[in-house]
């Protein structure tokens, strides 16, 4: 038998019955409910899927159309198309007033310029009309989904034959739901609230929109140039990005192959520079 | 372009009709007009067999807007058929070949993992117990073509045995028929006439009415659900006029 070293005292303190090598990771049951994310995994031995505490986002991944009313229907569409609000809010916009096809296939075409999308201008209009905000209308407005052309019945050297009715002229129109939606988009308000929300970079907002609301606009690299180095953008850092991302959402600026200030930028620049 | 009507044709023909008979001043069928009714056929199945092969295009929707379908052609289904075609086509006001193409891909190309997701247009899958594409139908349709001097082009990149090749191909006899009749050689219009009805008893008979059940089932546009009524109604009367002509 060989001698007994310290080591081997050591280790014994530890392999004994009531030694846990989990102990270390073991929860604490004690945490407030209220700070704990419900779990899709229900209560019980087996952690069988709960339903009910399914994340909101994956039911919101359903078909748009599916909603009921056509308030459900367009802010699902426009939950499900996060970066193409400003298109779609154009589209509205410019459906104001009937509006025939191929102008309004025109407007789209001149945003998708700068906007990549496997979208046609046709399709980003079909799925706006099933959501309920614009219809296809004469151009008196009035709606040509309660209208239902029979074919022609024509008689051709004593035969009938059906012959294909000729096509009204479309015109795209804002439905009553299409103009509350389209009420509820207040670029100016948006702009102002980012800079209640982040008070400390308030001069940086308005800086890169300066810099946007130049003729021609500005690259990133130009606006980076200009702000990284502010003291206030060092700890947290921030980088231009930050800021020309924030600025886009609220529709302050857009891509047009440089950022460049939209008419809301340089209205609230106006407006900020009369204060 | 007006799409003739069949009824008239056809019950002079199957009353009337004899391979080789000559003109006859009492309105009894000559070959000429059998080839007229043959070419007649052939140009019906090369218009279904397009409606079949791929999406409607621009060229397509224009031929289709500019023609005339008959209101009363003999055939209860295809006169539905034509009705719903004209009827859509009347509707069919914004971009409607992205409409038809979605439904295209909705009634014929599916998108499910299972064999039941849509109405696949492969005589295979109707046929072979699994469901299975290039089962032994397609060998065997494969071989008539061949034997008949046809060979599939290069740029068809799917089983020989899809509904379009196979109305693709009695279009083809239809045509070589009427050719063959004008030219006086009635022992080979007789034979094409006999290869077409064999190749509808022996397939298209036995598998395209139930495709195009499935056909009205998925499409969700009336344009298809009347090209598969269309169809359906052509084939039952094709098929009787073929018997007929044989018979004869």
């Amino acid at each position: 038998m060989t001698d007994r070293t310290e080591t081997d005292e050591i280790l014994d303190g530890y392999l004994t019955a009531d030694f846990d090598p989990l102990q270390a990771f073991v929860f604490d049951d004690d945490t407030d409910a209220d700070d704990e994310a419900p779990s899709v995994l229900a209560e019980g031995p087996f952690n069988m899927p709960n339903p009910e505490a399914a994340p909101q986002f994956q039911r919101d991944l359903v078909a748009f159309d599916n909603g009921e009313t056509a308030e459900e229907r367009i802010d699902a569409l426009f939950a499900q198309m996060p970066t193409f609000h400003k298109m779609l809010f154009t589209i509205m916009g410019t459906c104001a007033s009937p509006l025939p096809t191929a102008d309004l296939e025109e407007v789209i075409a001149e945003m998708k310029r700068h906007h990549h999308s496997v979208y046609e201008p046709l399709t980003l209009c079909n799925l706006l009309e099933r959501a309920g905000a614009i219809a296809q209308t004469d151009e008196n407005g009035t709606p040509l989904a309660e209208v239902e052309q029979e074919p022609l019945r024509v008689e051709v050297e004593g035969v009938e034959y059906w012959r294909v009715a000729p096509a009204p002229e479309v015109f795209w129109s804002l439905t009553e739901a299409g103009a509350a939606k389209l009420d509820s988009y207040r670029p100016m308000e948006m702009i102002a609230a980012l800079y209640e929300a982040e008070p400390q970079y308030g001069a940086i907002f308005t800086t890169c929109l300066e810099l946007c609301a130049r003729d021609g606009g500005a690259s990133l690299r130009e606006i980076g140039d200009v702000v990284d180095d502010e003291p206030v953008l060092q700890n947290p850092k921030r980088y231009a990005m930050y800021f020309i991302d924030k600025l886009e959402h609220a529709g302050a600026v857009e891509w047009t192959g440089q950022w460049s200030a939209t008419e809301h930028g340089r209205a609230y620049l106006h407006a900020d520079n009369e204060n | 372009m007006t799409i003739a009507t069949r009824k008239d044709d056809a019950a002079e023909t199957t009353e009337n009709a004899a391979l080789g008979t000559d003109t006859n001043d009492e309105g009894v069928m000559t070959a000429e007009d059998l080839a007229a009714l043959c070419e007649s056929r052939g140009e019906t199945y090369s218009f279904l067999a397009r409606l079949f092969r791929e999406e409607v295009d621009e060229a397509l929707l224009a031929q289709l807007n500019d023609t005339d379908y008959p209101v009363s052609s003999g055939n209860g289904l295809m006169d539905e058929g034509y009705y719903q075609i004209a009827k859509y086509l009347s509707n069919a006001w914004v971009d409607p070949l992205m409409k038809l193409s979605v439904d295209y891909t909705r009634a014929f190309l599916g998108s499910g993992i299972d064999t039941y997701s849509a109405a696949y247009p492969f005589e295979s899958v109707y046929t072979s117990e699994k469901r299975l594409l290039m089962s032994d139908a397609r060998d065997e349709v494969l071989a008539i073509y061949r034997s008949c001097g046809l060979e599939k082009s290069e740029s068809w990149t799917v089983g020989e045995d899809h509904v379009a090749v196979e109305l693709e191909f009695m279009g083809v006899l239809a045509h070589r028929a009427a050719k063959a009749l004008r030219a006086g050689d009635e022992e080979r219009a007789f034979s094409l006439i006999n290869t077409q009805r064999n190749f509808m008893d022996d397939h298209l008979a036995s598998w395209v009415p139930v495709f195009l059940s499935d056909t009205r089932r998925f499409a969700d546009t009336t344009f298809y659900q009347g090209v598969a009524n269309v169809t359906e109604g052509f084939l039952e009367e094709d098929a009787a006029l073929l018997a007929d002509l044989v018979a004869a």
